[in-house]
């Protein structure tokens, strides 16, 4: 009894408890916002908000209240934060230097690709593939095609580069 | 029966598990690698790769957040 609760609090989980249990959450998010939910959407908002601020981007009429307003912006909050809530109850936060030079530009890189691949792709990998597939849509089974095509090209160029 | 260790301190995976098996080819039956790592999926992988493997594998969380682990090849 003490090391199931032990497990449940300090992890780790099995990855199928893990998997229901967002499958579960990802129906509660349909259910009340009436919108499957998303990542990158919301953060490009954030983004276009920021650029017409600083005067880089044509307005598109994003507010501050507006996206104050949005529901994506608590969905984004409620992830980072609840991520970092795990793993302080886990109590497993530390700080973690980075090892060397090339995984700082690679991970820089890398999030740059992505940022960009989500958007001209209208989705990231819950918003177009996990979404996607379960609505159905042909943009979800093109993404995940994407998606393996793209992670195949990344472990070559991971063991030419960063090994 | 040799220790051996390799440093993957500060490595994002598949990075370590990749090191893991080149480094194991290289060893002997019964030798034991050691391992240590901060990152929880680091650890978690290489105990999920080596469970399914049938490798003898050990694992604890020394501090908060730093895990040793302790890999036996018991087959080549």
């Amino acid at each position: 009894m003490k090391k199931t609760l032990q497990t449940i609090i300090h992890g780790p989980w099995a990855y199928w408890i893990g998997a229901i249990i967002l499958g579960l959450l990802n129906i509660l998010v349909l259910i009340v916002r009436r919108q499957p939910w998303g990542v990158t959407w919301n953060i490009e908002i954030w983004a276009e908000w920021i650029g017409t601020n600083l005067g880089v981007l044509s307005d598109r009429g994003f507010t501050f209240e507006g996206l104050m307003a949005a529901s994506g912006t608590y969905l984004n909050l409620g992830l980072l934060l609840g991520a970092f809530w795990a793993t302080l109850v886990a109590s497993q936060v530390r700080f973690r230097p980075i090892r060397d030079k090339k995984f700082f530009f690679s991970a820089l890189i890398g999030g740059l690709l992505m940022g960009y691949g989500a958007r001209i792709a209208y989705g990231c990998n819950v918003g177009a593939l996990l979404n996607g597939i379960a609505s159905s849509s042909l943009t979800g089974w093109i993404f995940a095609f994407a998606v393996f095509l793209g992670t195949w090209l990344g472990s070559k160029l991971l063991l030419k580069y960063l090994m | 029966m040799t220790r051996f260790s390799i440093d993957i301190w500060g490595e994002m995976c598949p990075i370590p598990l990749i090191k893991a098996k080149q480094k194991l080819s290289s060893m002997q039956c019964g030798d034991i690698l050691v391992l240590e790592t901060e990152h929880s999926c680091t650890s978690r992988g290489i105990v999920v790769w080596a469970k399914a493997n049938r490798y003898i594998i050990e694992e604890k969380e020394v501090a908060n957040g730093i895990w040793h682990l302790e890999l036996t090849k018991t087959h080549d």
